[in-house]
């Protein structure tokens, strides 16, 4: 198309428009119109995303964490990375692999602790938790698994892991979200009256023994699965993985082991 | 080279502004029904002091959408394009500095995000995806006239009213 010719084809347009115009049949507000309807738009859309994401967004935590109830009194006692609790001579020996922000770690205490601290306070049952780290870049600001396994190690050390242990699955900060501070964390200890070396046990932070418990907590489980792969939670019960989804499992466990 | 014709200019243009419109919207939406997992995928780049992490990661999905809004619309395209490339450069020197610095994650563009297992990241693909986003949004930058826009409908508007003008004083 050349220039003269675009220029012929551009009048003609414009006489076209004009004629439509002298009828009067030419919108003269559109641009209010469309105005408003962008913004009205915008708004909607602005809206409806805000309401998703607050829908959607895991919820505050309180300012101090709520203790748990006290449960059956079973003996504490670390060793090495893992927190041996029960009775050390019990016929079965239950390891519990758990990492404080995994939610199916919080569904797992939900629905055994009770009966694994009974199992250990009667002495039926060994019960050897190895707290660790595997979630730390899930929450923010990153870290909680590992401090929160940390100061589970302080709260063994200082007289109040069952409570304290209950208290953190019970009131589980959510991937994505803040997990609680080291300063909640002490208040807690203070609240279950923890001995004096828990705060600044807690304060200083065990990162490193942390990541060494769930480096060594890796290659123990990952070696006894046939897939080689190690989650949270994982149980392993006399040396074999159990399969924690077969709901009867913790039974079996007890139920063989006195037969 | 063959100058190409106005309706396939603005077909061309209709395009590019659909698509870039897509690519937001849908990102927009997958970020903005997991807020949690957005501000797991902004806080992975390790670029922002943590204070901002939650406003950026409240902000950016609203952003999409409202730019992916307007691109469909055809309303403002010229600005919206303008905006959406400079939001562009912003995530691809995101990616390109976490590739750089060796963090493993994954960009979150399209939801999800955050850490991912050494050697399973995609750098050199988002790069490539937010790359041709970009390419999108210069052409309507350029040129953002397009079929079938709001932008179109205003102008013959304003075409209409200026030639009734020129039509009454004659």
């Amino acid at each position: 198309m050349g220039g003269a010719e675009r220029g012929e084809h551009k009048r003609k347009r414009q006489g076209a428009q004009a004629v439509t115009a002298a009828r009067g049949a030419g919108g003269s507000n559109r641009s209010v119109v469309a105005g408003v309807v962008i913004v009205v738009v915008l708004a909607v859309v602005v809206g409806v995303g805000l309401f998703l994401q607050n829908r959607n967004k895991p919820g505050d935590l309180p300012g101090t964490i709520p203790v748990a109830a006290a449960g059956p009194e079973y003996r504490v006692a670390v060793q090495g990375n893992t927190i041996v609790t029960g009775n050390p001579q019990a016929p079965v020996t239950i390891e519990v692999f758990e990492d404080f922000l995994c939610p199916g770690c919080g569904q797992f205490e939900k629905l055994y602790h009770q009966r694994l601290a009974q199992a250990a306070a009667d002495g039926r049952a060994k019960v050897v938790y190895n707290p660790v780290a595997i979630l730390n870049d899930l929450s923010v600001p990153a870290g909680y698994s590992s401090l929160a396994a940390g100061a589970s190690f302080c709260a063994a050390e200082a007289g109040i892991f069952p409570r304290f242990h209950d208290s953190l699955f019970a009131a589980q900060p959510v991937e994505g979200g803040p997990g609680w501070t080291s300063a909640q964390l002490q208040q807690l200890g203070r609240d279950l009256a923890a001995s004096d070396g828990f705060a600044p046990c807690v304060q200083a932070g065990a990162d490193r023994r942390v990541a060494a418990a769930t480096e060594i907590a890796r290659r123990y489980v990952s070696g006894l699965r046939p897939d080689g792969r190690f989650s949270t939670p994982s149980v392993v019960v006399n040396g074999a993985v159990v399969d924690i989804t077969d709901e009867g499992w913790l039974d079996k466990a007890l139920s063989n082991a006195r037969r | 080279m063959p100058r190409l014709s106005r309706p396939v200019l603005d077909g061309l243009g209709i395009v590019a502004r659909l698509g870039l419109a897509a690519i937001f919207l849908v990102a927009g939406t997958l970020k903005v029904v997991d807020p949690a997992q957005t501000r797991i995928a902004v806080g992975a780049y390790e670029m922002l002091p943590p204070d901002l992490v939650g406003p950026v990661a409240t902000a950016l999905p609203l952003v999409e959408l409202a730019l992916g809004t307007l691109l469909v619309a055809g309303a403002f395209t010229r600005w919206a394009a303008l905006v959406s490339a400079v939001l562009l450069v912003v995530l691809m020197i995101g990616v390109a500095q976490a590739w750089a610095r060796g963090l493993s994650i994954d960009c979150g563009c399209f939801g999800g995000g955050g850490a991912v297992a050494r050697g399973s990241t995609r750098y050199p693909q988002e790069l490539a995806r937010d790359f041709g986003a970009w390419l999108l949004a210069l052409w309507l930058v350029v040129r953002p006239r397009t079929a079938l826009s709001l932008d179109g409908w205003l102008r013959a508007d304003q075409d209409t009213q200026r030639n009734r003008a020129g039509h009454l004083a004659t």
